[in-house]
């Protein structure tokens, strides 16, 4: 099959870009507030990971499944797009997995089995802070750092101080945490605390409690910014968990700024049939 | 008739573990949906639910014995129908359109996942969108909806 160029460029420009772990642009200064500070304002990273692209023939795709492959497509027109993976091996293989006490693995596979079900954000509940990941958009401000999210549950916000100030001690837990931030050199550390625990950190099952603490870390340099995450919890891990980080580029197509976000329902959960997922 | 075709997919794992946009409320396909039992049809839009994880399309199809089945089809997010431009005022109740999707495995009469659409009438005559699952990596490798 070929696929139009134009169409890659496409391509490129959704997917690809937001996950290379860009070469600082040498001749690309990073911008600085009044305070010396770096600016970590600004659109980051793709729109979604959708993309469009057009080809010269039909095509069509296996969808991997848990239940036993069948090569069969509808219309018998295989393609190089036919995806014969599978996704549980695929998890299994994957090696930084959260450092779960051993008398706990049975729950976790447990829930990692019947995630279609019982996975939060599959029921439009918020995915909440780390799983939603780094901010879509940050606006910075004196003493204070704005971060925006878009995730298909729902678009959220998180307003941080960066004044040194401490935690709260009067706040109901919730899915974002209390935030407070700091800067250490030229990296800005974000410290979460205050989780409840309908979040998991990840769809193989990773459920948390509420002693959950996370540390982001946002490190500018040029038109990239570095986002990583280390997460604690002592009531359901032996060690931190170190997640794998990401660099994100800017983003400045206005065609991808942030949109107000379609109302979130599951409306379909009663038809599920077996334990596949993502 | 003009004839016009786009193809847009959505590489949802992709999303997950690349784009600043997560994309993670869907379920698998493969545990709702069956790609062995394909279906197509012709039908009258009736509804649209423009919901995340997943668009819903209602439909009136005419039936060999002169009645009207209802149909109702799951579709990908409405980023994906943002992004490959197909907008929801295109389906204004009373457009015409030939479908293509994959009936539910549970066995539910009438309810299938849209694998593409074909508009037969309204300003978008002629215009075809297909909505998959999956897509190519960098190296225009597959990814699929297993991939971390």
């Amino acid at each position: 099959m070929r696929v139009q160029s134009v169409a890659l460029g496409i391509l490129f420009a959704a997917v690809c870009c937001a996950q290379q772990p860009a070469a600082p642009p040498a001749n690309k200064p990073t911008p600085r507030t009044e305070d010396g500070h770096p600016d970590l304002s600004g659109r980051w990273g793709g729109a979604g990971g959708f993309f469009a692209f057009k080809d010269d023939e039909g095509t069509h795709i296996y969808l991997p499944s848990r239940e036993a492959p069948k090569d069969k497509d509808p219309d018998g027109k295989l393609r190089r797009y036919y995806l014969q993976v599978d996704g549980d091996k695929q998890r299994a293989a994957n090696p930084n997995k959260p450092p779960y006490k051993p008398d706990l693995l049975a729950k976790v596979r447990q829930l990692d089995r019947d995630e279609n079900k019982l996975d939060p954000v599959v029921q439009c509940h918020p995915p909440g802070v780390p799983r939603m990941g780094p901010p879509a958009r940050i606006v910075q401000s004196k003493g204070w750092i704005v971060f925006m999210y878009v995730t298909e549950p729902g678009n959220f916000s998180r307003l941080i101080p960066t004044d040194g100030r401490p935690h709260r001690t009067d706040l109901d837990t919730s899915y974002n945490g209390d935030s407070v931030a700091r800067w250490e050199g030229d990296t800005l550390v974000v410290d979460d605390t205050g989780f409840n625990d309908d979040t998991w950190l990840g769809s193989d099952g990773w459920y948390h409690s509420e002693a959950m603490h996370v540390v982001e870390r946002f490190t500018r340099e040029g038109d990239t910014l570095r986002y990583e995450v280390t997460v604690e919890d002592p009531e359901v891990f032996t060690q931190p968990w170190v997640r794998p980080g990401r660099t994100l580029r800017l983003n400045t197509n206005p065609k991808d700024e942030i949109s107000d976000a379609p109302y979130c329902h599951a409306v379909d959960a009663d038809h599920i049939v077996n334990h596949d997922h993502f | 008739m003009r004839l016009r075709t786009f193809y847009f997919s959505f590489a949802i794992a992709g999303a997950l573990a690349l784009a600043a946009f997560p994309v993670f409320a869907h379920h698998s396909f493969t545990a709702e949906f069956d790609v062995e039992k394909p279906v197509t049809f012709t039908g009258t839009v009736t509804g649209l639910e423009y919901y995340n994880p997943h668009v819903q399309v209602y439909l009136d199809v005419a039936a060999e014995d002169g009645k009207i089945d209802k149909w109702h089809l799951e579709s990908g997010p409405p980023n994906q129908w943002q992004r490959g431009g197909l907008r929801k005022a295109m389906l204004a109740p009373g457009t015409m359109v030939k479908i293509r999707a994959y009936r539910a495995k549970d066995g539910t009469q009438n309810f299938a996942f849209l694998r593409d659409l074909t508009f037969l009438s309204g300003p978008q005559n002629g215009t075809h969108f297909e909505l998959w699952i999956g897509g190519l990596d960098e190296q225009g490798r597959p990814i699929y909806p297993g991939q971390k």
